[in-house]
This record gives structure tokens, sequence and C-alpha cells, in this order.
């Protein structure tokens, strides 16, 4: 029986072929995201929005559809457990706009003007979905949103800010980034600190073993209205250490963040 | 070959709406299972462009998924022409 040899050569072209092909592709890419990043990045926003719309449509329908199935006695549980917070977040809630007040009070006669142009914008995507610390939101340009802006929870919790704009959408990078450091006071001290993002919205801070720290404390961005950033988590370290680590984390969940507020500079 | 596209519809919808751990191992297992898988590193870049930090220096280079997408794609290659694993199949 005749056969043709396999050649070892053709073999190893086709091979080194294959190898050079998908090397070129991803040097296409890498170098096509450093040099003109928004661009690719914005084209595939703008193609994926969509899709995120009807994801988030859908599982909140999901979610609604799955409620529906719980039993009444944990509905019940639920009931009393949601009765007690809301009553402890309207107590809260009277001592919260007292001191709002007083604080608006104190601007005002130290002249500067309350924190003005907030615009609401739908997260289309969030961790886990996303690796990095960073939320995909539905505002961009055209709502007037800027690179540099804040990103808020709620109306003091600061998130982070826009990174990228695009004509209808954002890119909001967290704090918590762990390649981002934060300059931060420890409330009520006034202590100076680098917060050091750790991903998933945690923080990390190293100390002297003296600094003035507490379960309780939180942190806040630098600036007039002191925008809480991260509270207290845990505190390591012997006592024979010189420095204590501190752990910290967002107040607000991102896993869970569904809207978010941008404060146009 | 049909099944190709489907398996990278799979992946694209892995990385748009699932968690990214289960976004990164369908892409794994794409890598394992399709011989030169040229789409599973632009869709790692597209994992890359859609939730990376932009590239604004050479010491932040946010490329995780595609870093990880071409150290696969090289070593599998390698190991496709050595295992009897890929011989049999």
């Amino acid at each position: 029986m005749n056969y043709f040899l396999k050649s070892k050569n053709r073999a190893r072209g086709k091979f080194l072929r294959s190898l050079g092909l998908g090397l070129l592709i991803a040097v296409f890419f890498a170098l096509f995201g450093f040099f003109a990043p928004t661009i690719l990045s914005g084209f595939f926003v703008r193609l994926a929005t969509p899709a995120w719309n009807l994801g988030n449509a859908l599982s909140s329908e999901t979610w609604t559809s799955t409620q529906f199935w719980r039993s009444k006695i944990a509905l019940v549980e639920e009931n009393k457990a949601l009765k007690v917070s809301l009553e402890e977040a309207r107590l809260k809630e009277v001592a919260y706009e007292t001191l709002k007040d007083e604080n608006n009070t104190l601007k005002e006669s130290f002249g500067r003007e309350l924190p003005q142009g907030f615009i609401l914008a739908g997260v289309l995507a969030r961790p886990p979905q996303i690796p990095y610390d960073t939320l995909l939101v539905d505002v961009g340009q055209k709502d007037g949103v800027r690179v540099g802006d804040s990103a808020f929870a709620a109306d003091s919790i600061v998130l982070g800010t826009i990174i990228e704009v695009y004509e209808s959408q954002s890119k909001i990078e967290l704090y918590s980034n762990a390649a981002r450091k934060t300059p931060a006071f420890i409330s009520g001290t006034n202590m100076s600190v680098l917060l050091q993002g750790r991903g998933g919205g945690d923080f990390e801070i190293v100390l002297p073993r003296e600094s003035p720290i507490t379960e309780d404390d939180v942190f806040v961005v630098a600036g007039i209205e002191g925008f809480t950033v991260a509270q207290v988590k845990t505190i390591d370290g012997k006592s024979t250490d010189s420095f204590q680590n501190v752990l910290a984390e967002s107040p607000v969940n991102t896993l869970l963040l569904r809207f978010v507020t941008i404060r146009r500079q | 070959m049909y099944p190709r596209i489907y398996i990278n519809i799979g992946i694209l919808v892995g990385i748009l709406y699932t968690p990214w751990w289960f976004g990164v191992l369908a892409l794994v297992l794409g890598f394992v299972f399709i011989e030169r898988f040229y789409e599973g590193i632009v869709l790692a870049a597209i994992a890359d462009t859609l939730y990376g930090v932009s590239y604004r220096d050479a010491e932040n280079l946010y490329l995780t998924y595609l870093f990880m997408a071409v150290i696969l794609f090289i070593v599998l290659m390698f190991l496709r022409t050595r295992l009897s694993f890929y011989a049999l199949s």
C-alpha cells in the first residue's frame, strides 16, 4: 500500500503559523487597548448594553417569581426582622436629619455651597460578574458625565470615580480596586491615612501601633463634604508589633447595587 | 465544526452574565477542547476591554483575561502534539 509520509516540516510550519496567528491577535488587542482604550471598549460596551439590560430585567423578573414560592413562616419571620430594622433606621434617620441640617448650616455660614448636580444611574454590570473592581453604568457623555466625576451610593457613601465615558455608558473604578490608593481620614480623630484597595470592596491600612483606631471608626475621603468611603472591619496585630494591620470594607455591598448617583464636577 | 459557534456564544454569555469565575472556567474548557481556539483570545480581549480599567501605564496593564488566554493557547498547542488524550479524540 502506498501512502504519503507525514512531512515533519509541513506539520511544524502549520504549528508555527497557528502560534503566530494566535499571538498576532493577542498583540493587536493589547496594543489597541494601550493606545486607544476607549475606542475598543466603547464599541464593545455599546454592543453589550442591550444584552445587559435584558439580563437585568430577566434577573429582576426571576427574583420576583421565586419570592412567590417562599413559605409563609419565612415571610413572617422576615417581616418581623424588617420591622425591627425599619424602626432602628427611623430612629437613626431622625438623628441623621438633625446632623445634616446642622452640617448644611455650618457649610453655608462658611460660604461653601452644597454639593449639587447629582444624576441617577442604573448599574449595567457589577462584581462578581466583573473580576476587576469596576462598575458599568447607563449614563454617559450625553448626560454630562465626565472622567473624574464621583460615584455614590445613597448620598454620602462614595464608591469611586468615573474612568471611562462613552456616549451613553460609563465605567466606574471603585476605590477598593487593588491598584488604587485613596487618601482618607479616620473620622473623629482626623488622622490622615492611605487606603490601599484589596478588591471586592475591601481595603487595607497599615498604621503605627499607637494610632487611635477602633472597630467603630469610619474612613472619610479628603474634602469638606467628608463622604464615607469605608468602615473598619478588623484590626490585626500583636501587642509586640510596631504596626497594626487594619482591614476595612465599603459600607455598601457592590454585589447588590442596582443604582448609583454620579456627581458632576 | 458547527458546535464551535455554540461554544463561542456560550462563553460570551458566560462573560456577560455570570460571575467572572464561570466565564474563566468556560474559556479554559474552550481552550482545552477546541483546537486552535483563536476566538478564545478574542473573547478574552473583549472581557478585558469591557470590564478592565484603562491601560493607563505599563505598570497597571489590566490584561488578566488576555494574558491567561495566551498562556493557555501556547501551552495547549504544545501539549496537543504530546498527549494521547488529544490523539484519541
